[in-house]
């Protein structure tokens, strides 16, 4: 049994790095890895320094405030992001078939599983975590039972978010069914799911008293109160109390431990139902619609899209949240108007034109980071010799895929616009010139995200999160939507204090109109003769 | 209707193909055949659009490939050995994408795919969503979605591989069908009873170099093709 077990888990672990490494040259897969550890070390780089901020931020006498909240933090990262990856990890993964065929029992299949999932887990945990508690344990001159407890503590801290959100994931799937619209019912519920879990963390959040003002006994004894798991973690930590690490670990083991327990009586079942697709019964062809090769085009594109909960949160998400954001303002006007007030930029304006600026800005920044285009190319992966038979131009195929990004930024910023403008009086003009600002800024965002991909494409994959969340084109598109939407941010902020907000959007949209027509030149040029080549 | 000319790919330094030259005719079937690794697939993508190549020229219809790719396209179909298509879609979502694709009406699409899909029986599967298809299946829609823009030529690779016996009868019969109305049709197979059977012209290559080619008359004079193609393979 455990060598069996030591086989399939030793199997995971080579799928999981071949993964990362594709199918690759040796001098290519050393770039590739070189890239891998600077993105690491990047981000280990990041996680530090915002850290240290945080820090360096709180009055004498409350660093523990950083455990608290990066313990909080940790765990919120590790639920959100493995309710996309239970999908294609625990459930519905590709070498389902194969391990079925293994002469090993289902236990052995569902416990390597668990523990690959487990290993992802660690690491977008230990990412935000570890590198806080280290800076506070350097901070405190704490001694090594603090580490101890840290490393021992930090063993058990993902098990409960990831059992939950295992859960959830399970659940989602087990109710949307073989329904033909699967996908959709899918996306729907488990963006209900996150709409959720965001506003209850809303509800929860000490946001109004700001973080500097939360005194860390008054944290831990509410983060205690709603996540005990976390709390006595977080005690542990603090007050070196091997008690309550012992309270931690039991219950999140206790939790993990009934989970695998529960999951173990239904993973083959459902695994084995997720191979099968949607059936219709006594099926009839209907009469078909004809459509322009743009328009088919388009669909196909939307359709992939729609149909990709993990495409949707990872490349969307700043849409979803900005659609959120909007609705959130209209219910709690004042709070923004304090907002805007506190500002200093903002306050050589009038109230209205403060916040159109400020409003406009959120949607650039949004925008900048929903980037689409950026892996349509590269999820076309084996089905890619569809496009390159099939009597299609590059530029129509370009086309779609710029619109559908382009449809995902501009419905939401629009509401957004709509929205504040209902809320704050903006002017006809201001909302005429915003409206054709966003109209822009999507195709911008779609033309650049094609651009990189067509740059930096990855057709050969066997997991579209892979290309979705690991590719280069994924991270430049993202990491460059953010840095693009700071600089927005800046030059909106500034500019605001010397110049008619009207005039300074207005400025922002003409830049945008003229780095379109440059972008279609270039995909028109060099983006048809990436393609060609590919 | 296929004409190639000199025909040369690279892979890096490895030169895959060599100097290539074949010409196939209206209304004509031609058989490629080879061992793996030949170069069948690598020419057969090049003749499709889908693979660039450095010397040479393939004309379809009169139409250079790297020149016009649209206006070749538009009188081709290609049908892959491995029938990878969008699993997101409905067997009737994708058959409808490539018939606005090649801006057939409607109408005339539809009565096509019904005739074809029950003759290939899938008819009752069209609604269902290709995820759930098996290779087969795969395979049959594949080849639905070759035939029902009626090409001019139809370039084939491996089409016989994972289709029912059913299937690939109903498969060479429309070949012929095909081949009778003016189509021509290009394909590789390893299954030498069909060339020998199918094919009116025969090109064996090797090493990416045809070692022989001509009328399946003439290869299959004195003995079966098989004894020829592997004889070709013993003397090289």
């Amino acid at each position: 049994m455990l060598n069996k077990l030591g086989f399939c888990l030793r199997l995971q672990f080579r799928i999981m790095l071949n993964q990362s490494a594709g199918r690759l040259g040796n001098r290519k897969k050393r770039t590739k890895n070189g890239f891998v550890v600077l993105i690491a070390g990047l981000l280990i780089y990041l996680s530090v320094y915002y850290s240290l901020m945080l820090l360096n931020s709180f009055p004498p006498g409350y660093e523990s405030l950083l455990i608290l909240l990066m313990s909080l933090a940790g765990v919120s990262m590790v639920f959100f992001v493995s309710i996309q990856l239970a999908q294609g990890t625990l459930f519905a993964f590709r070498d389902f078939d194969f391990l079925m065929a293994l002469p090993v029992s289902r236990a052995v299949i569902m416990i390597s599983k668990i523990v690959s999932f487990l290993l992802i887990c660690y690491g977008y945990c230990g990412f935000i975590f570890l590198p806080a508690a280290v800076l506070y344990g350097v901070h405190v001159s704490a001694g090594f039972s603090t580490y101890l407890i840290v490393g021992v503590g930090f063993l058990f801290l993902p098990l409960i978010p990831m059992a939950l959100s295992s859960i959830l994931a399970l659940a989602i799937r087990i109710l949307a069914g073989r329904s033909r619209w699967q996908s959709l019912v899918s996306n729907l519920m488990s963006f209900a799911l996150f709409l959720i879990v965001f506003a209850g963390s809303m509800a929860l959040s000490f946001s109004s008293e700001g973080l500097i003002a939360i005194e860390p006994d008054r944290f831990l004894s509410q983060l205690t109160r709603f996540l005990p798991f976390v709390g006595w973690y977080a005690k542990a930590v603090i007050e070196t109390n091997y008690m309550a690490l012992a309270g931690s670990v039991l219950m999140s083991a206790g939790a993990f431990g009934l989970f695998v327990a529960l999951f173990n009586k239904t993973f083959i079942r459902v695994n084995s139902n997720l191979q099968e697709g949607y059936h219709v019964r006594n099926y009839r062809l209907k009469r078909l619609k004809r459509q322009g090769i743009f328009q088919t085009l388009f669909k196909k594109e939307l359709k992939k899209f729609l149909s990709n909960f993990m495409y949707v949160m990872n490349m969307a998400i700043g849409q979803i949240l900005l659609a959120v954001g909007a609705i959130y303002v209209l219910l709690n006007k004042d709070e923004f108007l304090t907002l805007t007030a506190s500002l200093p930029s903002l306050q050589a304006q009038e109230v209205t034109s403060s916040i159109f600026t400020l409003v406009v800005a959120l949607i650039l920044f949004f925008g900048l980071m929903s980037n689409t285009a950026a892996v349509s190319l590269s999820l076309e992966g084996k089905n890619f010799w569809i496009l390159r038979s099939l009597p299609i131009r590059p530029e129509e195929c370009f086309m779609a895929k710029v619109a559908v990004n382009a449809v995902v930024i501009i419905l939401p910023s629009w509401i957004t616009l709509l929205l504040s403008a209902v809320a704050f009086d903006f002017t006809i003009w201001m909302i005429l010139e915003a409206l054709s600002v966003i109209v822009a800024l999507g195709f911008f965002v779609g033309m650049l995200g094609l651009m990189i991909n067509l740059l930096f494409p990855r057709l050969d994959f066997d997991r579209e999160i892979l290309v979705i969340k690991q590719s280069a084109a994924s991270f430049i598109a993202v990491l460059g939507g953010v840095l693009l939407g700071i600089a927005c941010f800046y030059l909106l902020f500034q500019g605001a204090a010397r110049i008619e907000p009207l005039l300074l959007v207005g400025g922002v949209g003409l830049g945008f109109v003229l780095l379109d027509l440059i972008l279609w030149r270039l995909l028109t040029s060099l983006g048809v003769r990436l393609f060609n080549k590919l | 209707m296929l004409e190639i000319k000199n025909y040369h790919k690279y892979y890096g330094e490895k030169h895959a193909v060599k100097g290539i030259n074949l010409t196939v005719e209206k209304g004509e079937i031609f058989g490629f055949i080879g061992h793996n690794g030949a170069g069948k697939t690598t020419l057969i993508r090049s003749i499709c659009g889908i693979l660039n190549f450095e010397e040479g020229t393939i004309r379809i219809d009169g139409k250079d490939i790297q020149q016009d790719p649209i206006g070749c396209k538009k009188v081709l179909a290609y049908i892959p050995d491995n029938p990878d298509i969008y699993e997101n879609l409905t067997g009737i979502q994708y058959l409808n994408f490539v018939l606005n694709i090649f801006s057939v009406d409607p109408l005339q699409g539809k009565n096509e795919i019904e005739k074809l899909a029950k003759e290939f029986e899938i008819y009752d599967q069209l609604g269902d969503s290709i995820r759930s298809y098996s290779h087969g299946m795969k395979q049959k829609l594949v080849i639905l979605s070759a035939l029902i823009h009626h090409p001019k030529l139809l370039v084939l690779d491996e089409p016989f591989v994972g289709l029912d016996p059913k299937a690939a009868y109903l498969l060479k019969k429309k070949m012929h069908e095909m081949c009778e109305q003016g189509c021509s049709i290009f394909f590789s197979t390893h299954v030498l009873d069909v060339v020998e059977k199918l094919c009116d012209r025969i090109a064996i290559i090797q090493k990416g170099e045809i070692i022989k080619e001509g009328k399946t008359e003439d290869f299959t004079k004195d003995a079966s093709l098989e004894e020829v193609f592997l004889g070709l393979e013993h003397v090289e």
